[in-house]
């Protein structure tokens, strides 16, 4: 094929090319014009009087996508402007569900499946089965959440007792409530010897996952906290109830 | 132009698009390229139309600032570098959230963020986000849900300044938030 034909056939490409583009743009600077630009200027001298057409319209489109940019720069910052004023009222106007709202209004998340080697389950499975004796019995038989039930059932603990500890803790914490928003985590449980602690943690793992209290952690001072769940706050959406 | 794409090219390429296997969820152009061969731009378009008309999804790519790049007009050489990632391409209800595991008030104050770094292009000082959120939220929980959304990669925290992170660039119309969209 002669050099004047190739010429030819690459700049209806474009001219094509660019046109489909102007189309389906939602906004004129998705069109890369420095392309073309750089594109035409290498083809240029080897275009003859004949083709001179097809470059001197390919130009033509450019200068209109140059002149949309223009105005869509202008309308943008008028935008851009309102949108800080629009931005101010609705923090300051909106309650949090009407925020919330406002946000997932405008919210596409990323799906992606989070991937776990065999290698890293089976640590995970061993050290809690040193953690945790009763997982040894039934170690990669069956994995499962722990319930009140389960532990009961497995002899780990005894029904009343941890349904009075669970009361006694309550009863604590509401006390503090009265006088501090927050309670030191660590405070409520060092009491009494390790079995003792090790009871006390478990019961307040299960008042916090019936959403009775929750725990806060104030990563600047590196403690952690019981914070009281008042009634407009929600559950925690993993763990409806303790059976 | 239609082309037909065999059907096994297509579950390794929703296989390679969904199954994160790196720190941040999606896949670069050219790992695609080198597991999907010459074509892959022919087979991504092909899985993006089954994800849009049955799935609800759509994939997209983006360059290394999170910006998004339009996938029939650009410079194909960008693409090899970009990150091809799938968005869920319908809106999503405050259930939709609650289910996935995020509560009211972590959603409001990420609104109320990115509404303020937003009328700030994009950075502002801790101190004053905090204080912004301590006006409309109980201060127990505002460092925890901070810290969260900057360890998802929502926010990104620089020096004394907290600034837009490139998830909140890719999964977040910020015109539609600012209401100019």
């Amino acid at each position: 094929m002669s050099q004047k034909k190739v010429v030819e056939r690459r700049l209806k490409e474009l001219l094509d090319e660019l046109i489909y583009s102007i189309k389906n743009a939602s906004d004129p600077f998705k069109i890369d014009v420095s392309r073309y630009i750089n594109e035409l200027s290498k083809l240029f001298p080897h275009i003859e009087e004949q083709t001179l057409e097809l470059d001197a319209e390919i130009i033509y489109e450019l200068a209109n996508i140059i002149r949309q940019q223009e105005e869509w720069l202008r309308d943008k910052s008028f935008l851009f402007m309102l949108g800080s004023l629009l931005a101010i009222l609705k923090i300051k106007k909106l309650d949090a569900r009407q925020l919330a709202e406002e946000l997932i209004n405008s919210w596409r998340p990323i799906v992606y499946e989070e991937q776990i080697t065999f290698n890293e389950i089976l640590r995970g499975v061993d050290y809690a089965s040193r953690k945790i004796p009763i997982l040894k019995h039934g170690l990669l038989e069956e994995v499962t959440t722990i319930s009140k039930d389960n532990l009961i059932f497995q002899d780990f603990v005894p029904k009343v007792l941890i349904d009075n500890i669970m009361r006694k803790i309550k009863k604590e914490l509401d006390e503090k409530f009265k006088k501090n928003d927050l309670v030191e985590y660590d405070k409520v449980i060092s009491v009494g010897s390790l079995r003792e602690k090790y009871l006390r943690a478990l019961a307040l793992a299960f008042l916090v996952r019936r959403g009775i209290y929750a725990i806060y952690y104030d990563a600047l001072r590196e403690r952690i906290y019981i914070v009281k769940n008042c009634e407009s706050s929600e559950f925690e959406s993993i763990v409806t109830r303790v059976v | 132009m239609s082309v037909k794409i065999p059907l096994n090219k297509l579950k390794k390429a929703a296989r390679l698009l969904l199954y994160k296997s790196h720190t941040k969820p999606g896949i670069k152009g050219w790992e695609l390229r080198s597991q999907l061969g010459e074509n892959y731009l022919e087979v991504i378009s092909a899985l993006n139309r089954f994800f849009k008309d049955y799935l609800g999804l759509k994939i997209i790519a983006v360059d290394a600032n999170g910006n998004k790049i339009d996938l029939d007009n650009c410079d194909k050489e960008d693409l090899k570098k970009a990150t091809f990632m799938v968005l869920i391409n319908q809106p999503l209800t405050l259930r939709d959230f609650k289910t996935a595991g995020w509560r009211i008030n972590e959603i409001a104050v990420f609104s109320v963020t990115l509404l303020y770094l937003l009328s700030h292009n994009g950075k502002a000082r801790i101190s004053d986000i905090r204080n912004i959120l301590r006006s409309k939220f109980p201060r127990v929980r505002i460092s925890y849900i901070l810290e969260k959304l900057i360890r998802m990669g929502y926010l990104e925290e620089k020096d004394d300044f907290l600034v837009i992170g490139w998830r909140s660039r890719i999964e977040i119309d910020f015109d539609k938030l600012l209401g100019a969209g």
